[in-house]
């Protein structure tokens, strides 16, 4: 797979890009974005923890699905992932990640 | 629902299961292998899907031909029919022997049921085998610390897999904690990757290792691993500290601090040896724990392995004690992947000569010959890198245990103070640390040291079994639970 524009995913309604091979909980990681689900008692961020499928802090929706573990559903060309709102972004990170995965703008 | 009948039924791809499976069908044995996983490896060789990259270049794996050599007589067996290979697939229940076959029922669901096509295809939900080896492999040991419920804190096994498997650095400066020879790949891997790590905290001290250098020198590919990160460590000039742990994790909704300090030799801190780091990835890694709820749901016996982890009891030809039933790699003690290889080949040999098959001995003698070097080291291993004893003194109050239901450390204190709970067991009935999605597989060896702390004693094999026990092996959907249709009793 060559084309860009097919390696996209929708996260709550906006894109989301990622490399083949990634499992979705990586591909999120890779934008920057650590946190996509809160707690039910304190309503803390939980995203990646174990990163194996055993600790079930990053569940999150698919396609319907609910309750997938992120860090095991590899990433796939037009998956609809839902966090119910709760993404929470590094956006110091965000800029980073924008840099490098666009390299000829940063040529000026 | 398929009604077919194996010979045997393997649980597990990784260096144990492709090792028993692959025996297994080698002797003439019909085999249904099952993971959880999308591809053979396991944890030692998770490496990208290949469906989704090709062959990938394995740079970073050792005994890399060990797994394409497996590999290669896995998918010879499957062409011949001799090995039914099952990824994807959770194996969540072992129905009891059936009295009039001597035969067990593996009740099967989906890993996920969502992404790509051919990953969520329709499996069998049962199959039906005559015997069963167990190679659940296990998780990275965790105890927990002020903050580590912060996103950005990941197992330090959890870094490695993003890496190996998804080619995803977890932040771009680390800090790796906790103790053994594991925490080395995880910061040179994040390293090479372009991450900068401000540190390796490890628990014990250096000096530990003298007086098991013989063991050690009884595996020489281990010394030359151990010098090779050396060299990697030094190039990307990551700075080890020994007698060291990170005191807490700063943040709001991220990690963006940690506070490390020395302690001594019993893990209690030294005041005034605190420091600062800014980061935004964590590795925490204390070793690594078994999966042991397949092993204790068929009834196996279990203790306390020098490590202090919950382990299955085999006998030196890895039978269970419950018969028909085989346990390798991690689950009878953690001890690395060619150590699990042996076992899942050992067992295999076991579970065809219980059959009536002929073997041959000396392969028997020249496998527990390894088993019995490799164990040597791994023993080595773990005495060098204990958990520190006093490191439930590092807890505050306000501090998680069990992630999943957010029960604090208070809560146990409270639990073990106004309501007497005095065992791990106890503990876990009155304030419910360990009943979440995860089943204790996170907290359970921690709320087991904690226990004994609180009344004082060394954690029991009794604390450690009653957080393993586990009705089901995995959550599973209801209409998984419905097709039981009454047949057997949980
Ligand atoms: C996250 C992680 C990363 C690691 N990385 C390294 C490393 O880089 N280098 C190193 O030397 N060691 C590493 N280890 C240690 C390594 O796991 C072991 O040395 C080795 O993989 C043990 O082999 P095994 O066959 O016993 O278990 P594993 O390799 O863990 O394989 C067990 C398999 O069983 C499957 N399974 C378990 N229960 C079920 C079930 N109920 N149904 C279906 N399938 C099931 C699992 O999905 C898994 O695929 C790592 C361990 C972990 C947990
Ligand atoms: S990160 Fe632990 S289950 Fe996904």
């Amino acid at each position: 797979m060559n084309n860009n524009d097919e390696r996209l995913m929708d996260c709550d309604g906006a894109p989301l890009p990622y490399e083949p091979g990634q499992s979705i909980g990586a591909a999120l990681m890779n934008a920057g974005i650590t946190s996509w689900r809160t707690t039910r008692k304190d309503g803390k961020p939980r995203g990646l923890f174990c990163g194996i499928g055993v600790c079930y802090d990053c569940l999150l929706t698919v396609d319907g699905q609910v309750n997938q573990r992120a860090c095991v559903v590899p990433a796939t060309s037009g998956a609809k992932i839902e966090t119910g709102g709760r993404v929470l972004k590094d956006t110091a990170i965000q800029k980073e990640t924008d840099k490098a995965a666009r390299p000829e703008e940063s040529h000026d | 629902m398929t009604d077919r009948v194996f010979d045997i039924g393997v649980i597990g791809a990784g260096p144990a299961g492709l090792a028993a499976a692959t025996a297994a069908a080698s002797v003439g044995l019909s085999v249904v292998l099952i993971d959880a996983g999308s591809q053979p490896g396991g944890q030692y060789w998770r490496h990208p899907d290949e469906q989704q990259v090709g062959e990938t270049d394995h740079a970073g794996h050792h005994d890399w031909t060990t797994f394409t050599t497996m590999r290669s007589a896995l998918h010879t067996a499957m062409e011949a029919g001799h090995i039914t290979y099952l990824p994807d697939t959770q194996l969540w229940l072992i129905d009891p022997v059936k009295e009039a076959t001597a035969r067990r029922t593996l009740r099967l669901t989906n890993s996920y049921t969502a992404g790509p096509e051919q990953h969520i295809a329709r499996r069998p939900t049962e199959v039906t085998v005559d015997q069963l080896i167990l190679c659940p492999g296990g998780y990275d040991r965790q105890l927990p610390v002020p903050g580590w419920d912060l996103p950005g804190v990941m197992a330090a096994g959890g870094v490695q897999a993003l890496l190996k498997g998804s080619r995803t650095v977890a932040g771009r400066r680390a800090i790796i904690a906790g103790t053994g020879p594991f925490l080395l790949p995880v910061a040179v891997g994040l390293a090479e990757a372009g991450a900068e790590v401000v540190s390796i905290c490890e628990a014990g001290a250096i000096r530990n290792w003298l007086p098991h250098v013989a063991a050690a020198a009884q595996v020489p590919s281990k010394g030359l691993e151990g010098a090779q990160y050396a060299a990697l460590m030094a190039k990307h000039r990551i700075p080890y500290r020994s007698r060291t742990i990170i005191r807490a994790i700063h943040g709001e909704t991220s990690v963006e601090a940690v506070t490390t300090c020395k302690v001594d030799s019993s893990g209690t801190p030294i005041a005034g040896t605190e420091r600062r780091y800014e980061v935004d990835v964590v590795g925490l890694g204390w070793g690594f724990t078994p999966s042991l709820e397949l092993p204790v749901m068929v009834g196996a016996q279990t203790r306390r392995d020098v490590d202090g982890s919950l382990v299955a009891v085999v006998d030196d030809q890895q039978r269970s004690g419950i018969p028909g039933v085989y346990i390798a790699g991690e689950a009878t003690g953690v001890g690395g992947a060619s150590m699990a290889v042996a076992e899942g080949k050992l067992a295999a040999l076991t579970a065809a000569a219980d059959s009536g098959r002929p073997i041959s001995p000396r392969d028997v003698s020249r496998l527990q010959h390894k088993i019995k070097r490799f164990r040597g080291f791994a023993v080595a291993m773990h005495t060098a890198h204990p958990v520190p004893e006093a490191w439930t003194g590092w807890l505050e109050p306000e501090t998680v245990v069990c992630r999943c239901e957010e029960v604090n450390y208070g809560d146990l204190c409270t639990a073990h103070e106004e309501l007497q709970a005095d065992d791990a067991r106890t503990l876990k009935l009155v304030a419910r640390p360990g009943m979440g999605w995860c089943q204790g597989r996170v907290c359970g060896y921690a709320i087991a040291g904690i226990a004994a702390s609180l009344c004082g004693r060394e954690p029991s094999e009794e604390d450690l079994r009653s957080q393993g026990k586990r009705t089901l092996a995995s959550p599973v959907a209801l209409s998984d639970l419905a097709a039981l249709n009454n047949e057997i009793h949980l």
